[in-house]
């Protein structure tokens, strides 16, 4: 009997026919093979020759995977174009994975690009921020006014400190307009260090400081356009800042918005020796790095300092440390948190182009005639590869194009929601040429993913056995456990956010004024202040009591003439006005089981309820009397409204019931108050009506300060806003009018509706995206499989199979990647609800939980079947007669 | 006339030398022979594609054997085009070499 040729050890084969792979693998294998016959008949042992066939399995694998050279031609994005009009389902799904992909990829990127900005002065990364810490209570401590004084003498790595106080005053009272501007009382120096030169006239000057020089002021290029109208006289000319007059000395260029988005910059007058350690106002303070310094070096210098001033001053300084930083450019690409989220990012853009992939893959597999005839007429591998390549980077880059301008838009919406307040003027969240390039190169990125990969698996087999399986009527392609993995993931995710986005949206899209008391249309709201410090010019410290006296004043003369104004029907002050965020506090009633309830609560003046037209249901309003009551012993009386005495006092008579509020840091307990009153829903939660259980204190004028105002005017509130700032700077022309609106607009502004309102569209937005992808995966399977099976959905027909049977045999893989998929979904809601609790936030209307599972199962099951029902019928409409013709 | 590497060199001279039986296992056993060097099947089919694909040499698949397992070899040919690539390279280097080698060693033993 002849020996049987000795081969390599079977794992060796079987590792090599999985490495080794591209249209030369059998010539390779067999040369493997081959060569370790040689080997052993040349005397190696079999170890040996398995070592060398090892080694030469690796070293081939490795140089017949390198990529192909991706051939991209004209021709190839003619027929990419072509493809996007031929195939409008697949384009329109592709292109919304993507533009919802790319920019999650780019987001922490793009963050770290916008935060990374320096400050756009000469040398501006050279400028830092010196903040003092409470170590002991992590948080920083502003009132540095007599460190910033120490600072300045002792500190050597500095070229020069500044310093800067936060002041918001009315500009242009004298033309009856004034309208609040944010600006700065700010050092001479630190314009200095700056480096900024005016755009006309002069900077701050320190002898503009000292006590009983001119009042002058710096204005912004904004400001001398938009009030001054851009006045080219404008030196020289007086301006009203607050009560003062000051002379405009200067105006700074276009840009020039610092510390924050300041408009107006006054000389800074606080003197250090005034104040104690510790105290005075809240300054901020900047410096610029001496030659060769570095920040390190500075922070050395100061925690020196911060350790010797522990010592003699223990009691203000024993946990205080200060630190020097980058006022702007902190180094975010520096951050391991910074690659963490951007890995996740990209990963999330990753599982979108898979997505794409598998769409690109199932359309592959029915073009397999096409690709064959292609082979057949020389295309190479590369060529075929470079085509697709080609189409899938025309749908990456329409990805991309829709990606940014959602992108730009959301950050534009972003910006509006914080605040052009809120932003450092430096920063911009829009769209630049940097984020366009990274928006490209991650199309790229995208196009290789989602059509490179699938190409080289569709032609990983060579030409004759492309030509081979297309005359077979199959494409040889594989759906892998990944794209049933993805699939499941999708339809998991999409069951998730419906449900939770299905619990969000009632909330927010409830009609924020049902339910309240008022008449919301009727009410012009408001903040008045009366800034500390503000009648002199720049920072000058007032007695205190003499500050709050003139609060007093301001408040109860505005009120008189208010009321005396035709039209007013009445004006109510507050801490909070109805329909805008309560804040939530905990009180005990007495005699109660439950114990405590969270109730949200309101500080009042006693005229609150009578100006909003609220007589009590029960009981009585506040009077003079409750506000001596305060002014003596403390707070005694309270009122609460309907929801309280349903839900705290159980419908239980409320006069005369007593209840104290609780704060777990209390060590004493408070003092009891007697509800004295009940009246109605004025909006105290404006998400809920239903659950706004609350309370009322009272106040006396002059004890809020800012305090919130309602002017209940009737009709068209909008048009008394100027009406009211003319009469407020008549008043005292310190005080100060910000964000008037209605009612309405107020409720619209509220941070907890804004906030609730941007969850609920990221669930939607995350709930849509996961249906449409998951509805497209199930699309490419099914498609996929009627295309591979045609010819056996044809001889099936034939021989009398029922459609049911079809169905089943053909849908099956995609009903059950459904069912698992929900299932997944279910449970993890309920494992994201244990987590987010939303039911039972007092914002959240409450919704059966059965009923809402159930309506996003079927809105998950329903998009999936629907998404099959084409491949499905056309599967159907397969005509035995064709099919077997082609065999 | 079209530029070649080092390793493609070394392909050609030996599929020049081994004629008809010009195919993987003899071209990987050739130029280990002749140069030392250790290189892999996968490394002279990616270099005999695109010599291939440049005319260089012309391919043909012959029958399977029993030992490599029912595979065929492919055996390879030099063609006119490759022979005159090689012949301008090998010219061009001995060219530039022309007296150079004592001077070469000297340097290179020093």
């Amino acid at each position: 009997m002849p020996r049987r040729p000795s081969r390599p050890p079977g794992i060796l084969r079987w590792l090599a026919a999985r490495l080794v792979r591209g249209a030369e693998a059998p010539y390779v294998l067999g040369d493997l093979d081959e060569a370790w016959g040689r080997d052993v008949g040349r005397g190696l042992t079999r170890f040996r020759a398995s070592r060398r066939y090892l080694r030469n399995t690796l070293a081939s694998a490795w140089s017949l995977a390198r990529p192909p050279r991706i051939g991209v031609s004209l021709l190839d994005l003619k027929l990419g174009l072509r493809m996007l009009r031929r195939q409008p389902a697949l384009t329109g799904v592709a292109v919304f994975a993507l533009s919802a992909g790319i920019p999650v990829g780019m987001i922490p990127i793009h963050l770290a690009q916008v935060f990374s900005a320096e400050l756009p002065f000469d040398e501006g990364d050279r400028i830092l921020r010196i903040q003092t810490v409470d170590l002991e209570r992590s948080r920083a401590m502003e009132r540095q006014l007599r460190d910033y004084r120490l600072w300045r003498e002792e500190l050597e790595s500095f070229v020069e400190l500044g310093a800067a106080s936060a002041e918001t005053r009315n500009i242009g009272a004298e033309e009856g307009r004034a309208s609040p501007v944010r600006g700065s009382a700010m050092t001479a120096s630190l314009f200095e260090l700056l480096r900024v030169a005016p755009h006309l006239g002069r900077p701050l000057h320190e002898a503009d400081e000292v006590p009983g020089a001119p009042d002058v002021v710096v204005i912004s290029h904004d400001l001398w356009t938009s009030r001054l109208a851009g006045a080219p006289d404008v030196i020289g000319r007086r301006i009203l800042v607050g009560s003062v007059r000051h002379e405009v000395v200067g105006v700074m260029p276009e840009g020039f918005l610092f510390p924050h988005r300041d408009h107006f910059w006054i000389p800074f007058r606080a003197d250090p020796l005034r104040h104690d350690w510790g105290s005075g106002p809240w300054v901020g303070v900047y410096g610029r790095l001496a030659e060769g310094v570095t920040i390190a070096q500075a922070n050395v210098e100061l925690n020196a300092i911060s350790l010797r001033l522990a010592t003699e001053q223990p009691v203000t300084h024993g946990s205080l440390s200060a630190r020097a930083s980058l006022v702007a450019g902190s180094d975010v690409l520096a951050s391991p948190m910074f690659w963490v989220l951007q890995s996740l990012a990209l990963l999330l853009l990753v599982i979108a182009c898979g997505n794409v992939g598998i769409l690109i893959l199932a359309r592959t597999a029915t073009r397999r005639g096409e690709i064959a005839v292609r082979t057949a007429l020389g295309a190479n591998r590369a060529r075929i590869v470079g085509q697709l390549f080609t189409e899938a980077l025309v749908l990456a880059v329409l990805g991309a194009g829709f990606g940014l301008m959602t992108g730009d838009f959301v950050a534009t919406r972003i910006e509006a929601a914080l605040g052009p307040q809120d932003m450092p003027f430096w920063l911009d969240l829009g769209v630049t040429w940097h984020t366009a390039l990274t928006a490209l190169g991650l199309a790229t990125l995208s196009a290789g993913v989602a059509g490179v990969l699938p190409a080289l698996k569709a032609t990983s087999r060579g030409v004759q056995g492309s030509l081979q399986r297309a005359s077979a009527g199959v494409s040889g392609i594989r759906f892998g456990g990944l794209a049933t993995l993805l699939i499941v993931a999708e339809v998991a995710l999409a069951t998730t956010f419906l449900a939770i986005g299905g619990q969000i949206i009632p909330s927010v899209l409830q009609d924020p004024e049902d339910g309240m008391a008022i008449a919301p249309d009727e009410y012009l709201t408001a903040t008045l202040q009366l800034p500390f410090g503000a009648s002199g010019s720049a920072v000058v410290e007032e007695d205190t009591t003499a500050y709050r006296t003139r609060v007093r004043t301001a408040q109860g003369e505005l009120l008189r003439r208010l009321s005396d104004e035709s039209g007013v029907r009445g004006v109510a002050l507050g801490s909070r006005l109805p329909g805008e965020d309560h804040t939530s506090t905990v009180v005990e009633v007495e005699g109660a089981d439950e114990g405590s309830f969270e109730v949200r609560i309101a500080s009042v003046h006693i005229d609150f309820f009578r100006a909003l037209g609220q007589a009590p249901v029960w009981g009585r309003g506040f009077n003079r009397a409750d506000v001596v009551a305060l002014q003596g012993d403390g707070r005694t009386a309270v009122v609460v409204n309907e929801s309280f005495v349903e839900d705290a006092l159980r419908g239980r008579d409320p006069v005369g019931q007593r209840v104290r509020l609780w704060v777990p840091e209390d060590e004493e307990p408070r003092p009891w108050l007697e509800i004295v009153g009940v009246v109605g829903h004025l909006g105290m939660n404006e998400m809920n009506p239903d659950r706004d259980a609350g309370l009322y204190l009272p106040v006396a004028l002059g004890e809020l300060n800012p305090v919130r105002l309602a002017v209940h005017l009737g009709t068209d509130p909008v048009s008394f806003i100027p009406e009211l700032r003319r009469i407020t700077a008549s008043v005292d022309a310190d005080a100060i009018i910000e964000d008037p609106m209605t009612v309405p607009d107020l409720v619209r502004a509220s941070d907890v509706r804004v906030g609730w309102f941007w969850s609920g569209v990221l669930a939607t937005v995350i709930a849509a995206v996961a249906v449409v992808l998951s509805a497209a995966g199930l699309f490419a399977l099914v498609s996929f499989t009627v295309s591979e099976r045609r010819r056996e959905i044809g001889i099936r027909t034939a021989l009398g199979a029922q459609v049911q049977s079809i169905v089943t045999a053909i849908g099956r893989r995609a009903f059950v990647q459904l069912t698992i998929g929900v299932i997944a979904g279910l449970l993890l809601r309920g494992v994201l609800d244990l987590e987010l609790s939303l039911a039972d936030d007092p914002a959240i209307h409450e919704i059966g939980q059965v009923t809402l599972l159930a309506v996003a199962s079927l809105a998950t099951i329903g998009t999936g079947l629907i998404a099959c029902l084409p491949p499905l019928l056309r599967a159907l409409r397969i005509r035995p007669i064709e099919v077997l013709k082609e065999v | 006339m079209g530029y070649l590497g080092e390793f493609e060199q070394l392909i050609l001279f030996s599929v020049l030398d081994l004629g008809d039986d010009a195919y993987g296992v003899s071209i990987r056993e050739n130029i280990e022979e002749r140069t030392g060097r250790e290189v892999s099947s996968g490394a002279i089919y990616t270099a005999l594609g695109r010599l291939q694909g440049r005319g260089f040499v012309s391919s043909r698949v012959g029958e399977p054997t029993e030992g490599r397992v029912g595979r065929p070899r492919k055996f390879y040919r030099v063609e006119p085009a490759g022979a005159r690539a090689l012949r301008s390279t090998y010219e061009t280097v001995q060219a530039m070499a022309g007296g150079l080698l004592p001077k070469l060693i000297e340097l290179a033993e020093s």
